[in-house]
């Protein structure tokens, strides 16, 4: 087992120990730290597998950007104060929980290898050098020639965002 | 391997980053005096009296601009692999992808403009 | 003696990830130190005798060891040590955890984000080549930007576990202001980065030297400038002129300095660390120094040539500076000389600006930021863009 297998290791039960703190931490505050925590952990894994740019568009856009977003939300409700009930009330819960779980691993386990992963992997084997520089050409030839049209429709949906915010947020700021 | 070596260095790097800070923290919680009492307990709220809970609602815009970051930076994060191949590589097709993409943006811009979402008087 | 020398040797050449592993550790020590001492004492020293010399004052003076002064360089070691002995004071009703995360948080971002900032290209030891970076990541730029977004945290913790509703309203406008400017930052570099066609810093430092600005499209098409452009290094600065008033203006908002330091506003209004005391207060004014040197390096390194320095090449093993040989070692030296100076230029005007212009209001910074710097920022952009690809 070389260092990159300790690695990969450490960061995949780092990711998973912080996934299941978010869930079963009451504290608002604390269940965002930890999840941006989960993200830093998913981060690093991308960063393992070759493929630098994902893993530091996810610190830049779900720690960076997403989560402010939580806390701001967070912080103006204070629902530090309102949610102290436990996180998981009842065995329905715990039961759908659980099979939620077991469907999620089983798409990974049976769908895992249908994912068309050959245009993203790298040219050389995992690890080698120069594997990390062309990742960030490859996603672009990916999304700017193959996925041209897609990348078109999330322009229209960001703009339906925008256009969505400023009207939920008209009449607060009008008055 | 190279990668490899760079996590590492990456991972050393933050943990002497890390051990550093706490040992400032923490050395200055262990050697500073503690001496508590009532008065320096209140909150001084710059001189006023406290009134009502701290966490009260406050202004929407603030959400709108925490918002509104989180799609233009969406937007700025497409345009760093974009800008990597788009004179070697892509040429005036690239530029007219990015055209109608910025194009969509910056109408929704426009469009926030003029509503008054980027109004802080 | 040469017989442990020798051993030293095999050992090392037969354990390539040991040589990695004690030059990680070194370039950790050599980061460390430097951020530390600019960040941490010498930027002090800079801003309170610049400021005084700048409104002919003497400044900071008296702090002495045996009767050396040393120009009030003393005074920053008498404030670490005031610092680590002051009372640690945390609100009754703060969380003590998240009330001691916060300025960690802020600091240790700033400060992990020097990982990727480059202070030299590729050496070779015992047959491995040791990258003169900590990490050497091909996205390089996007880290730091990471890493910033990454530094809002502690502004926003701070804010909300201090329990006082003015260091809540401090923390929202500081993570507005901040926010609104990483679009901008992220937007104003992209012009010199459609020159470099590349994220990592160390190419984007090995274009700019490999190139000369009549070799740049369209700018080398002009007919009669040809000759004489092709004189003047293609510098990001000399590419993008306005990306780089732009993108610098974003940095000074995004360290939140004078005149957009709106988040602390020492002297009128209350930001997020007023319930801050002590070591911990100290290492916010810290990060903010780490920020200065931050993003003078990125400053250099995406705009000024790193360490290019114009008339000196740099062969295999021959250094050449304006026709004349010297010794490799000089010429390398040479270069950390030029890419040191660079940076210690940029410090000094950070810290004009800092000490000449009157603070703006919230809602000017707004709108600058939204209103100004994001359609110019664009526009830039777009017209680099169209010219870049016609004129291949």
């Amino acid at each position: 087992m070389g260092l990159r297998e300790v690695l990969l290791a450490v960061f995949a039960f780092g990711a998973l120990a912080f996934a299941l703190a978010v869930v079963s931490t009451r504290n608002t505050v604390y269940a965002a730290l930890e999840f941006v925590a989960h993200l830093l952990c998913l981060a690093a894994l991308y960063c393992l597998l070759d493929a630098p740019l994902l893993g530091v568009l996810q610190v830049m856009v779900y720690a960076g950007a997403i989560m402010v977003l939580f806390l701001f939300a967070v912080m103006m409700l204070d629902i530090q104060e309102t949610g102290r009930e436990s996180a998981f009330q009842g065995p329905g819960q715990v039961a759908g929980a659980l099979l939620l779980a077991a469907l999620l691993f089983a798409l990974l386990v049976f769908g895992a290898d249908r994912f068309p992963a050959a245009a993203l992997a790298p040219a050389a084997a995992p690890g080698a050098p120069g594997v990390g520089a062309d990742n960030v050409v490859r996603v672009a030839r990916a999304l700017f020639e193959r996925g041209a049209l897609v990348f078109e429709a999330v322009g229209v949906l960001l703009l339906t965002a925008v256009v969505a915010v400023m009207v939920m947020a008209k009449r607060r700021l009008e008055n | 391997m190279a990668f490899t070596v760079t996590v590492m260095g990456l991972l050393i790097f933050a943990a002497a980053v890390a051990a550093n800070f706490a040992g400032m923290i923490l050395t200055s919680t262990i050697l500073g005096p503690k001496r508590r009492n009532s008065v320096k307990d209140q909150p001084f709220e710059c001189g006023s009296l406290p009134v009502g809970p701290t966490h009260t609602r406050f202004h929407i815009r603030f959400y709108l601009t925490a918002i509104l970051f989180l799609i233009f930076d969406i937007e700025v994060v497409f345009l760093y692999p974009f800008i990597t191949i788009l004179r070697p590589e892509l040429g005036v097709t690239g530029l007219w992808i990015m055209g109608a993409f910025l194009a969509v943006l910056v109408f929704g811009l426009a469009y926030e403009w003029r509503r008054g979402g980027m109004e802080w008087d | 003696m040469h017989t442990a020398l020798d051993s030293l040797n095999a050992a090392m050449s037969a354990h390539p990830l040991l040589v990695q592993a004690l030059a990680a550790v070194a370039k950790t020590v050599f980061m460390m130190t430097v951020v530390m001492l600019i960040g941490g004492l010498i930027l002090s020293w800079v801003e309170r005798k610049q400021s005084a010399i700048m409104q002919d004052r003497i400044g900071a003076n008296r702090a002495a060891i045996l009767g050396v002064r040393a120009w009030g360089l003393f005074h920053n070691l008498a404030d670490a040590a005031k610092g680590i002995l002051k009372e640690d004071f945390i609100p009754p009703d703060a969380n003590p955890f998240l009330h001691t995360l916060a300025p960690f948080l802020a600091v240790s971002t700033a400060v992990v984000a020097f990982a990727v900032l480059p202070f030299g290209g590729t050496v070779h030891l015992w047959g491995q080549s040791v990258d003169l970076t900590i990490a050497p990541l091909p996205i390089g730029i996007l880290f730091v930007w990471a890493m910033m977004g990454m530094g809002v945290y502690g502004v926003v913790l701070a804010g909300y576990v201090s329990n006082n509703k003015f260091s809540l309203l401090g923390c929202l406008r500081a993570t507005a202001q901040v926010i609104s400017y990483e679009v901008a930052t992220g937007l104003t570099v992209l012009g010199a980065l459609l020159f470099y066609r590349s994220l990592d810093f160390r190419d984007m430092v090995a274009w700019q030297m490999g190139h000369n600005l009549g070799q740049v499209p369209f700018l080398g098409h002009l007919p009669d400038l040809g000759a004489v452009l092709a004189h003047i290094p293609a510098w990001g600065v000399f590419l993008q002129p306005l990306g780089f008033v732009l993108f610098f203006t974003a940095t000074i908002v995004e360290m939140t300095r004078i005149p957009f330091d709106l988040p602390e506003g020492e002297s009128e209004i209350i930001g997020y660390n007023i319930e801050y005391s002590g070591m911990k207060f100290m290492i916010f004014m810290m990060s903010e120094f780490v920020e200065s040197l931050l993003f003078a390096w990125v400053i250099v390194l995406v705009f000024f040539g790193g360490w290019s320095l114009p008339g000196l090449h740099l062969g295999d093993g021959v250094a050449v500076l304006f026709g004349h040989a010297l010794p490799y070692a000089s010429g390398v030296a040479l270069e950390a000389a030029a890419m040191a100076l660079k940076i210690v230029f940029f410090l000094w005007f950070q810290m004009l600006v800092r000490w000449s212009l009157p603070r703006f209001r919230y809602d000017q910074i707004m709108h600058l930021g939204w209103k100004i710097m994001l359609p110019l920022a664009l526009a830039n952009l777009a017209v680099t863009g169209v010219l870049g690809v016609l004129a291949r």
